[in-house]
């Protein structure tokens, strides 16, 4: 088993002004599940192929365990990969797809034929050994592309996107099974996403990335709760972070931020922070989680000075819950997110109140978080 | 050393003979010289080893099963270093390969594309085959290794898949056509081509994984419908290389080519040069939304999914929304709506003029 390791890891394409990764540094520990997440040409499944061996490393050094392995092919890193477009071999049986990367390091017979029967077992397809591909519905073709990883016994397995073409049930249970397999496996993953809700709900921590450049690395709840900058507050959350932009100003005592439509009291603590980094008085963006604007009686009586009026333009009803997209709060809608049993309508005009507690603040310039950086 | 030139020797020598793997002190200890080179001896009283091969197992040595007189050492030393000089293919079947990877190359050159097969290959080849196409590029990488991950992909089917050399780092696979009854491919209906092109791509798909997986490195497969041999090799290799030659020209991102997906990049690709830049000259302008290299991807995706808008969102991970925005900001630069038929057609094949152009 092994952890790895990135040292100033940085890709760059021919033609290509800008580095796709961009000075990557990173340290996965020994048996961590940590995804890799963020949009679209954000570098993170590079970042996966240059561990994996498929692409080569323009600057930088990569280890797995204590070996450097820039140069290593990648069949003699002691890495597995599953990948979105994973190609099972159609003219081998779930059998012979399995055994044959062991085939190929001549293993013995017996031994694989150990292998194979263990992660057939584990994966609950043992009685697939004998189907060709073409007969295997997606999930158990997926659960195939699992087995001739694991069969490998190596020290990492490497994921990209490896359930973006289950569909929407299909993939919620083998996010789960991926999850349990990988525990059960103590075995170092680096595992691809574009979804963050995959992340958060499978990731002993989390990488987000933009741009080819890591934009915070930690557990799910400090990412959702403590993110660094607005761009990781926006992407992890669904629905996102609201982001109104506006000022803070001091009267009677108090520290109120102000917007279009919204007049609310900063609480002590944060209001100091505000005052001592010299944002009073300045644009700066406010960062409210959805479930932190309450419509209940008690919230709101509780604090009424972080009371809002808005109208509701939709109000989404998913049964526990309700989404309301609000009108005239900045320009653009804020989503509030209360119980499903609220009985709030659209069109109607609603009293809200903003947990104060719980905000961000964002420089509007450098978008960090003025809470959680120096 | 085959079971044929094996017998051969033994029958010369009148002694048995075989292959081994002995490890240095074993060598030494039977007389073996230090830092042996293939081609050294190590005699000793009931027979003798002739080092073929040094390897990280161990020394790979010729055993036979006798004393051998000083003539017989020495010839025996002789021929085993003619070979060596020569660098001559190991087995009878690799000699065939080479020699029939001359053929094509020389019928290709000569644009015989129907010449019939000559006889040596006629009795060996008459049967019909799969033709593959591999490219592999590596600095570092070995040919021999490359190519044991094909075979050992291949073997599960027969041992009569034919590896063809051609140029440098590319390589003519046969495989038997009955390998597409070993994919159920016959349990689709008759006349149903998709259903074995499906299975052929599949088959590419495998194979580049497979080789990918193991070398990392930059690997091309093509792959064509299965052809007789006889008369079709010739063609079927012309076919494949332009096959890939188009590819990877039209769709640098794809690594597996296959030539029923690729009409109007043909079309394209054949263009006299004059021709080209007279068409690219007047329809300049209308490429230009073409150079931001997101549209380029949104495009290609969204002709590769039947223009299914919300199948390339899905792919995308936009919203169905998003894409329609997009698409019609498209539309507002390039004066093209790739939802309608007429105008996707314009937009596609712009769309290859433009990777031409750019490219030269």
């Amino acid at each position: 088993m092994a952890g790895v390791r990135l040292e100033n890891v940085t890709k760059r394409f021919p033609g290509s002004e800008k580095p796709a990764v961009d000075n990557f540094n990173l340290e996965i520990k020994d048996k961590e599940f940590l995804v890799l997440v963020g949009p679209s040409g954000c570098g993170k499944s590079t970042t996966l192929r240059m561990i994996a061996g498929l692409e080569e490393i323009s600057e930088g050094k990569l280890y797995i365990g204590d070996r450097l392995v820039n140069d290593v092919a990648p069949k003699d890193r002691d890495i597995a990969m599953v990948f979105q477009s994973y190609a099972l071999y159609p003219h081998m049986n779930v059998y012979q797809n399995m055994a044959f990367g062991l085939k190929l390091r001549k293993v013995r017979k017996d031994e694989i034929d150990r292998r194979v029967r263990e992660a057939a077992r584990m994966l609950e397809i043992e009685h697939l050994l004998d189907r060709k591909p073409k007969a295997l519905s997606g999930g158990q073709r997926q659960r195939v592309a699992l087995g001739r990883a694991i069969v490998r016994e190596p020290q990492v397995f490497l994921m990209d996107e490896p359930l973006s073409n289950l569909d929407a049930k299909l993939r919620t249970q083998m996010r789960a099974n991926i999850s349990k397999l990988m525990k059960r496996l103590e075995t170092t993953c680096i595992y691809v996403t574009h979804d963050q809700i995959e992340a958060m709900t499978m990731g002993d921590r989390i990488v987000v990335m933009k741009d080819g450049v890591i934009q915070q690395a930690a557990d799910p709840d400090t990412l959702y709760h403590h993110p660094i900058n607005l761009f990781v507050a926006g992407f992890i959350g669904s629905p996102a972070m609201n982001f109104i932009p506006g000022m803070f100003e001091e009267e009677g005592g108090k520290l109120r931020f102000k917007a279009e439509g919204i007049n609310v009291v900063m609480p002590e603590g944060k209001a100091q922070i505000i005052r001592n980094k010299g944002y009073v008085g300045r644009e700066i963006i406010l960062g409210v989680r959805p479930e932190d604007i309450h419509e209940e009686p008690v919230f709101l009586e509780a604090s009424p000075e972080t009371v809002i009026y808005a109208g509701v333009e939709v109000a989404e009803n998913l049964g526990h819950e309700m989404f309301l997209y609000l009108a005239g709060l900045g320009k653009e809608n804020v989503i509030a997110r209360v119980d499903g049993r609220a009985g709030i309508q659209e069109g109607q005009n609603v009293k809200l109140a903003i947990d104060m507690n719980k905000v961000h603040v964002f420089d509007k310039d450098t978008e960090l978080n003025i809470f959680e950086n120096d | 050393m085959d079971k044929e030139k094996t017998r051969q020797l033994e029958e010369i020598l009148g002694a048995r003979v075989r292959l081994v793997t002995v490890s240095p002190q074993a060598w030494a200890e039977r007389g073996g010289r230090d830092s042996p080179a293939p081609g050294d001896m190590a005699e000793f009283d009931c027979g003798c080893w002739l080092l073929v091969e040094r390897s990280g197992t161990g020394l790979q040595v010729l055993e036979i099963g006798k004393r051998l007189s000083p003539v017989e050492s020495r010839l025996l030393c002789w021929a085993f270093l003619q070979r060596s000089d020569g660098a001559s293919p190991a087995t009878e079947s690799e000699a065939l390969a080479i020699r029939l990877g001359e053929w094509i190359e020389a019928r290709l050159e000569k644009d015989e594309l129907h010449a019939p097969l000559p006889g040596e290959w006629a009795a060996r080849l008459n049967k019909g085959v799969v033709p593959m196409l591999l490219s592999y590029e590596h600095v570092g990488a070995d040919a021999g290794q490359i190519l044991n991950v094909a075979r050992s992909f291949l073997s599960d089917l027969s041992d009569e898949a034919i590896i063809v050399p051609l140029r440098p780092a590319e390589w003519l696979i046969l495989a038997p056509d009955r390998l597409l009854m070993e994919m159920e491919s016959f349990d689709q209906e008759e006349g149903d081509p998709d259903g074995v092109r499906d299975e052929l791509a599949s088959l590419a798909e495998g194979l580049q994984q497979a080789i990918t997986g193991e070398w990392g490195g930059d690997c091309h497969v093509a792959v064509a419908e299965p052809v007789q041999p006889r008369e079709e090799l010739a063609s079927a290799a012309a076919l494949l290389r332009e096959t890939m030659e188009l590819g990877r020209r039209f769709h640098p991102e794809r690594r597996v080519h296959l030539p029923w997906r690729i009409h109007l990049e043909w079309l394209i690709g054949h263009l006299p040069e004059p021709a080209l830049h007279r068409i690219a000259g007047r329809m300049h302008g209308a490429m230009e939304p073409f150079a931001d290299p997101e549209t380029e991807a949104m495009l290609e995706l969204f002709f590769s999914l039947d223009c299914n808008v919300s199948a390339t969102a899905r792919r995308m991970y936009v919203h169905r929304n998003t894409l329609l925005y997009r698409l019609e900001k498209f539309k507002l630069e390039s004066g093209l709506d790739v939802r309608g038929f007429n105008d996707a057609v314009r937009a596609r094949i712009l769309l290859l003029l433009y990777k031409m152009t750019k490219r030269k």
